[in-house]
């Protein structure tokens, strides 16, 4: 690989990680694609670089996530026992699969996301708090907007579980965090505030990604130079994403957004 | 209303990610700037790092590389051990049991590669 081959998948990578943090969806989605598409990259390789990107972004936000206090250590220890149990299953169900139907899947991934962010526009994820009391997982935060402690419990943790597994096998099998499935399961299955469930995923995906990059990594699917170059570009872009600190909201962008993920879907597809 | 301060363990695990990604990103940028030098091998596997030499290492680019992204998955599984010690010190048998299990299943996934 060239050194600028190199810059460019860091390039990429920053763009891919900002993109990622602005719209709420993570880097990984549009490393893939990027990789694939721009690059010429197997799809399994693209899947592995993206993987260990994913490890590198969940580290680096749960830091601050855990410095803050916001983290639920119980309830990820909890459900990463589904999800890390889902990314094998995902790793192996990807290691069988051919680089055509692995393509495909992910573009009907890619679609779904779309649909996914276009309902989140619409209808909001509705938080319904459950009260501390009687929950065996309990957890709390200052809220520095509200200038008061939030207290919460933890509720139907089989049905979390559940799609933790979901979650992870997606991971496993795509290369993304999973993030997109676990942050509104938590708020609206078991509870939690999203805050504290944002904060509790991205503390999740590390050890999730872990269990399947090992077997992408048996397998040689691991080529270093992409992957480095994904990982340090993904890594300034989720930090540059999150330090511009807004979501974005306006229905035109989103819109686009929408639209770009469906296209590039189609063209993974076509592809 | 004073807020909540985030506990000893939690700044631990916060301190463990910022280490594994400190030194994962200088590994991975020494293997690039190595790679502007000298022209090294596309791919080096974990079990090839464990047989090369110490100046082998040092000289090949992707080796550098590799040592960063097993660093960089190390630390999660770090991550999930000092919540084992958290736990097993607060008396929390379930907890220390299912975050055990959590482990066991990132052993039972490199057993599996080695079948």
């Amino acid at each position: 690989m060239s050194p600028i081959a190199f810059l460019t998948v860091v390039l990429t990578g920053i763009v891919a990680g900002v993109l990622g943090a602005l719209f709420g969806i993570g880097g990984g989605i549009l490393l893939v694609p990027a990789l694939t598409i721009g690059f010429g990259l197997p799809m399994h390789q693209a899947v592995a670089a993206s993987l260990v990107s994913v490890i590198a972004t969940s580290s680096a936000t749960a830091a601050v996530y855990t410095d803050r206090g916001l983290c639920n250590i119980r309830l990820a220890m909890s459900l990463e026992v589904a999800t890390t149990m889902g990314a094998i299953a995902g790793g192996y169900t990807a290691a069988a699969l051919p680089a055509d139907t692995l393509r495909k899947i992910f573009a009907v991934f890619l679609a779904a996301m779309g649909f996914l962010m276009w309902w989140r526009a619409r209808n909001g994820i509705a938080e319904r708090i459950v009260e501390p009391n009687g929950s065996r997982i309990r957890g709390e935060y200052f809220d520095p907007a509200e200038q008061r402690t939030i207290r919460y419990g933890v509720r139907n943790l089989p049905g979390g579980m559940i799609v933790s597994f979901f979650a992870g096998n997606v991971s496993g099998l795509l290369g993304v965090g999973g993030g997109v499935i676990k942050v509104p399961a938590m708020t609206m299955i078991c509870g939690v505030p999203i805050k504290a469930a944002t904060a509790t995923s991205n503390l999740m995906i590390g050890v999730t990604a872990v269990a399947s990059a090992i077997i992408y990594f048996a397998q040689g699917f691991v080529q270093p130079y992409y992957t480095a170059a994904s990982v340090l570009g993904v890594l300034v872009g989720s930090v540059v994403g999150t330090r511009i600190g807004i979501r974005i909201r306006g229905r035109t962008v989103v819109l686009l957004f929408i639209v770009l993920l469906f296209v590039v879907a189609l063209r993974m597809v076509i592809t | 209303m004073i807020p909540s301060e985030p506990s000893k363990a939690d700044r631990f695990i916060a301190r463990t990610f910022r280490i594994g990604i400190a030194i994962c990103s200088i590994f991975m940028l020494a293997g690039f700037l190595i790679s502007l030098f000298r022209k090294g091998a596309d791919d080096v596997s974990p079990a090839a790092l464990w047989r090369m030499s110490g100046a082998q290492l040092v000289a090949e680019p992707a080796a550098w590389i590799t040592l960063g992204i097993l660093v960089l998955m190390a630390t999660p599984i770090a991550r999930v051990a000092i919540t084992i010690a958290v736990f097993s010190r607060e008396r929390d048998i379930r907890y220390t049991f299912i975050a055990v299990f959590v482990l066991l299943m990132i052993g039972v996934s490199i057993v599996s590669t080695l079948l």
